[in-house]
C-alpha cells in the first residue's frame, strides 16, 4: 500500500521486507463484517453504532469539570444531560472499544506507524491546520445532524430512517463540492 | 478469476435475499406493538404499563415535567375535578385534532379516567399509534384511595415505619392543602403546582371516586 | 431470548457497557481492515480514485438491513423496540453538507478518526481536537439556531412509512441501488484510479 508512505519510508520498508503492511481487505468483505457487527449491536442493545455522540459527551464532561454551573444552566447541555454521569454511557464505551479494536487491527496488519498523512505538496503543519479546520466543521455538522457517518448514515441507513439517508446523500454532495479546493493536500 | 466468481455469487445471494424480503414484505420498523402481542403482554406483566398513584403524586410535587398527564374523561367531568397539572383530551378525541395537538410523541404520556378500564383501553390504541404511554393505576379511584383519602388505618398498616407513614401523610397534605379533620378534602392552596387548578370556589371533590365501593363504579369504571 | 436482548431484560447496564466495548472493538477492527484508518484512502472516494468508502458503506448498510429484516421476519427481533434516528430534514441536510466539506478537508469522520489515531496518525489527533472544539463552539452558539435545530421534526420516520410501501419492497430496491452503485464505482475507479494504488484484491471489482 504505497499510497500512504513517503519515498523515504518506502525505502525503509524495502530494506525490511517483513515489515511491509498487509493489504487492506476487499471492501465488500470489510463491509460485510461491519454490517454483521451492526446487526449484532441492534440485536443485543436495541440501538446502533455511533461515534459523534461519545465526542459530545467528552466535551460535556470537560466543560462540567471546568464550569459545572455554566453547564447546568446552558440551554443545550441541560437538555442533553440527565442525572447520570455524562461519561457513563453506552456510546462512550463503544468508542473506547473502537479505539482498542483499531489499534489491534493496525498492529496485526503491520500498519501501526506514528506519522501524518498527506501528499508531497503540503507540509505536516499545513496538514495539521486542515485536519483541525475540517474537524471543526465536522464537529459543528454532527450537532446539527444529530449524528455522523456512523450513527446516521450507517445505523440510520440500515433501519431505513428518512433523515439518515438524506444526511448520507448530503455528505457525498458536500464532499464532492469541496474536493477540488483541497485536492493539493492529497497529491 | 476466483475473485470474480465469489463476487458474482455475492450479487446473486443479495438479489435472492432481496426477493425473499419482497415476498415476505419485510418487517415493519414502526412502533406497532399490537403486531407483536407478546411484547405488549410482557409490558403488562412487568408492570410497565401503569404508574402507581403515589409515584405520580410524588413526581407532581417535585415539579417533574418529564411526562404529560392526560385526563380522558369528558370536559364537564374534568371541570368538576382533575388531578393538578393534567390536561384534558376526551377519549373520543385522542386520535383527533385535539389529541394530535396536545399529545407529545417524544415524551411519556400518563392516561387516567374515572376507574381503570377506559384508560387501559385507550392505552392499547395509543400504543398502536406509537405513543409512549402508561395509565394511572385504577384511575381517579386509585388516586382517591392512595393519595386523597384522609389518614386511615389502611395506610398505617401498609407503612413499614414511622418515616414512611409521615411521607405518605405529607403527600396527602400537599394535595389536600392541609389537614382535613372532617374528612372533606380542601382545595389546594397557593402552593398548587398548576395554573389549571380551579379557583377556591370550584369543588375539589371528585364526584365519582368519593363514593364508596371502588371497583364497582358505574360504566366499567370510567 | 428474542432481541433486543438488553431491552427485554437480558442483561443490566454494566453488562451492556461490556457489550458496548466489545462491539465497539469489532467496529474499530473492521474499519481499520477496510483501510479507514488512512485519510488518503478515505478521501480518495471524492476524487474517484478509490471508491472503497462507498463500497464498504453500502455493503455494511445492505448487510445490516437484510440481517435485521430477516431477524424481524422470523420473529427473533422485535423491530418496534429498535432505536431509529429521528428525522429532522432541514438540520440533517445542512449538517450533511457541512460534514462532507469537513470530511474532505479534514480527511476523516469521527469514527474513522478514532481508528486512525489508534493506527498512529498524528493528523487524526488534530482532526479529533477540531471535532471537540467544533462541538463546544456549536453549543455556545446554540441559542441562535435552536429554532432551526428543532425544525422539520418528522419523528422516527422510515422510508417504508414515508412511501407507504412495505419494508420488503424498499429493502429490495435499496439492494438494487447498492449493486448499481458498486458497478458505477468500479467504472469510476477504472477511469480515475491509477493502477499502482492497490491490487484488485484490495479494491474489489464488480
Amino acid at each position: 500500500m504505497s499510497i500512504s508512505l513517503t519515498h523515504k519510508e518506502v525505502a525503509e520498508r524495502a530494506r525490511d521486507e517483513t515489515s511491509t503492511p498487509r493489504p487492506y481487505w476487499n471492501p465488500y468483505v470489510a463491509g460485510i463484517g461491519l454490517g454483521l457487527t451492526l446487526v449484532l449491536t441492534y440485536y443485543l442493545m436495541g440501538e446502533g453504532l455511533g461515534a459523534s455522540g461519545a465526542f459530545t459527551r467528552f466535551v460535556a464532561a470537560a466543560e462540567q469539570t471546568v464550569a459545572p454551573r455554566y453547564v447546568a444552566k446552558d440551554p443545550y447541555w441541560s437538555g442533553y444531560l440527565s442525572g447520570e454521569p455524562v461519561l457513563k454511557a453506552w456510546l462512550v464505551f463503544e468508542v473506547l472499544g473502537a479505539l482498542v479494536g483499531g489499534v489491534i487491527a493496525a498492529l496485526t496488519a503491520g500498519r501501526f506507524k506514528v506519522m501524518s498523512e498527506h501528499g508531497t505538496k503540503v507540509s505536516a503543519r499545513q496538514r495539521a491546520v486542515l485536519a483541525f479546520a475540517g474537524g471543526l466543521l465536522v464537529g459543528v455538522a454532527t450537532r446539527f445532524a444529530r449524528g455522523c457517518t456512523s450513527g446516521q448514515a450507517l445505523t440510520g441507513g440500515s433501519v431505513l430512517a428518512v433523515g439518515s439517508w438524506a444526511f448520507m446523500f448530503a455528505v457525498f454532495a458536500g464532499g464532492y463540492a469541496a474536493a477540488w479546493f483541497v485536492r493539493r493536500q492529497w497529491q | 478469476m476466483k475473485q470474480f466468481t465469489i463476487q458474482k455469487a455475492g450479487v446473486a445471494l443479495a438479489l435472492l435475499l432481496g426477493v425473499g424480503l419482497l415476498i415476505a414484505k419485510g418487517s415493519s420498523l414502526a412502533a406497532t406493538p399490537l403486531a407483536n402481542g407478546p411484547a405488549v403482554l410482557k409490558t403488562i406483566q412487568l408492570k410497565q404499563d401503569h404508574v402507581e398513584p403515589l409515584d405520580l403524586a410524588k413526581s407532581i410535587i417535585e415539579g417533574k415535567k418529564d411526562s404529560v398527564l392526560v385526563d380522558i374523561r369528558q370536559p364537564w367531568e374534568f371541570d368538576d375535578y382533575h388531578i393538578p397539572g393534567a390536561i384534558n383530551v376526551p377519549i373520543d378525541q385522542l386520535l383527533g385534532d385535539r389529541g394530535r395537538a396536545s399529545l407529545p410523541k417524544d415524551k411519556p404520556i400518563v392516561l387516567y379516567s374515572g376507574g381503570g378500564a377506559h384508560a387501559a383501553q385507550a392505552w392499547v390504541v395509543l400504543l398502536e399509534e406509537g405513543y409512549d404511554v402508561k395509565t394511572l393505576l385504577d384511575g381517579l379511584q386509585g388516586w382517591w384511595r392512595d393519595v386523597m383519602t384522609p389518614t386511615s388505618l389502611k395506610i398505617t398498616d401498609e407503612a413499614k415505619d414511622e418515616q414512611e407513614y409521615k411521607a405518605m401523610k405529607s403527600v396527602r397534605k400537599y394535595f389536600q392543602g392541609g389537614s382535613a379533620p372532617s374528612g372533606k378534602p380542601v382545595v389546594p392552596e397557593t402552593s398548587a403546582p398548576t395554573p389549571n387548578e380551579p379557583g377556591p370556589s370550584s369543588p375539589a371533590v371528585p364526584s365519582e371516586p368519593s363514593k364508596p365501593a371502588p371497583g364497582k363504579a358505574k360504566g366499567g369504571g370510567c | 431470548m428474542n432481541g433486543p436482548i438488553s431491552v427485554n431484560g437480558g442483561f443490566n447496564q454494566e453488562v451492556g457497557f461490556v457489550v458496548a466495548f466489545i462491539v465497539g472493538g469489532l467496529f474499530g477492527f473492521f474499519l481499520e481492515r477496510a483501510g479507514f484508518g488512512s485519510a488518503k484512502k478515505l478521501t480518495a472516494v471524492f476524487y474517484g480514485k478509490d471508491m472503497a468508502v462507498l463500497k464498504v458503506m453500502f455493503t455494511a448498510i445492505v448487510v445490516a438491513m437484510i440481517g435485521l429484516q430477516y431477524l424481524g421476519v422470523f420473529g427473533r427481533l422485535d423491530m418496534s423496540l429498535l432505536t431509529i434516528p429521528p428525522t429532522f430534514l432541514g438540520p440533517q441536510i445542512v449538517g450533511g453538507l457541512l460534514f462532507g466539506v469537513g470530511f474532505v478537508m479534514g480527511g476523516y469522520c469521527p469514527g474513522t478518526a478514532v481508528v486512525a489515531a489508534g493506527s498512529g496518525r498524528k493528523d487524526a489527533l488534530w482532526f479529533i481536537g477540531g471535532v471537540l472544539a467544533g462541538i463546544a463552539l456549536w453549543v455556545v452558539g446554540y441559542p441562535s439556531y435552536a429554532g432551526f435545530y428543532k425544525s422539520g421534526s418528522m419523528g422516527e420516520l422510515t422510508i417504508p412509512e414515508w412511501l407507504g410501501k412495505s419494508p420488503g419492497v424498499v429493502a429490495f430496491f435499496v439492494i438494487l441501488m447498492a449493486l448499481g452503485a458498486f458497478w458505477v464505482a468500479t467504472k469510476v475507479e477504472q477511469k480515475f484510479g491509477s493502477n499502482d494504488e492497490g491490487s484488485i484484491e484490495s479494491k474489489g471489482s464488480l
